[in-house]
């Protein structure tokens, strides 16, 4: 995975690359697993980690970061934000890797998180679709 | 009840409720703060210790099952002027964001070592696994426990 963002001048690098890096994760997750769930009653069903998914160590690869800085003019530090940046980018580009994946059997649309039941629904509503033609 | 443990290498002799855990033991009994409660359930391990040499979360061991065992926390790693190998790794690769989830990644990552001195990088986030960085932080973490690795062979 490679991530570039531009955040002008940057004071801390440290901070700076971890905040892409959680940023990138956190995107990843939204497409692939993090959503909050209630029952038909209101009843939250995702209501602790054993049973609201987010990403370990084993499901985020490495990345390479690439660094642009173009100090920007509206304040005297050249700085832009750096918050969580990764976000913006990482949930849909996996939103699109899962859909092209699976494109090949005529799925165009998937809905987040890409959990294996959506994925299956998905593609079995395009297979059959593509029967009925 | 009374309970014998040896936490990190003193001998201590305690009186507590049976009911009470490990990690309650560890912060509030010996006053050792380094292994946080995270979520209570066994889910994220910032909680986790080491029981006789192996990586427990201590929020679901009753302090009651540590009786006349061993137990290690961060504090018992190293100090401040000599980093245990794994915290100095994680100091240099900068391998913390809020640093809530540290501790026990650090203690994870200990056990894993012992275990397993030369763990390719997909073992170590496989070893990983049981502890969550909400700061998503792991590119670091991994690198950190590679480099400790590499240090101690």
């Amino acid at each position: 995975m490679i991530c570039v963002d531009d955040a002008g001048v940057v004071l801390n690098p440290l901070l700076a690359e971890g905040q892409r890096h959680g940023g990138i994760a956190q995107g990843a997750a939204q497409a692939f697993v993090e959503e909050f769930v209630y029952d038909a009653d209101g009843n939250p069903l995702t209501a602790s980690f054993a049973d609201y998914p987010f990403l370990s160590a084993t499901e985020v690869p490495s990345f390479e970061l690439v660094d642009m800085v173009t100090p920007t003019s509206y304040n005297p530090l050249g700085a832009k934000g750096i918050g969580e940046s990764g976000t913006i980018g990482a949930t849909p580009a996996v939103q699109n890797a899962v859909v092209d994946a699976v494109a090949h059997l005529g799925v165009r649309h998937i809905d987040m998180p890409t959990s294996p039941r959506v994925v299956w629904q998905a593609v079995q509503r395009a297979t059959s679709n593509n029967g009925a033609q | 009840m009374q309970v014998s443990i040896e936490v990190n290498g003193e001998q201590r002799s305690d009186e507590v409720e049976p009911r009470l855990l490990l990690v309650h033991y560890l912060r509030d009994v010996c006053g050792l703060r380094a292994a946080n409660v995270g979520c209570d359930t066994t889910s994220c391990g910032a909680c986790t210790v080491l029981l006789g040499g192996e990586s427990v979360k201590s929020c679901t061991v009753l302090a009651a099952q540590a009786d006349g065992r061993s137990v290690t926390t961060t504090e018992g790693l190293g100090s401040a002027g000599e980093m245990h190998p794994v915290q100095r790794a994680f100091r240099e690769e900068h391998a913390l964001q809020c640093g809530f989830c540290t501790p026990g990644m650090v203690m994870a990552s200990v056990a894993l070592l012992d275990e397993n001195p030369t763990p390719t990088e997909s073992e170590v986030r496989s070893a990983l696994e049981g502890n969550y960085c909400r700061c998503t932080g792991y590119h670091n973490i991994v690198r950190a426990v590679l480099r400790a690795a590499e240090a101690s062979t």
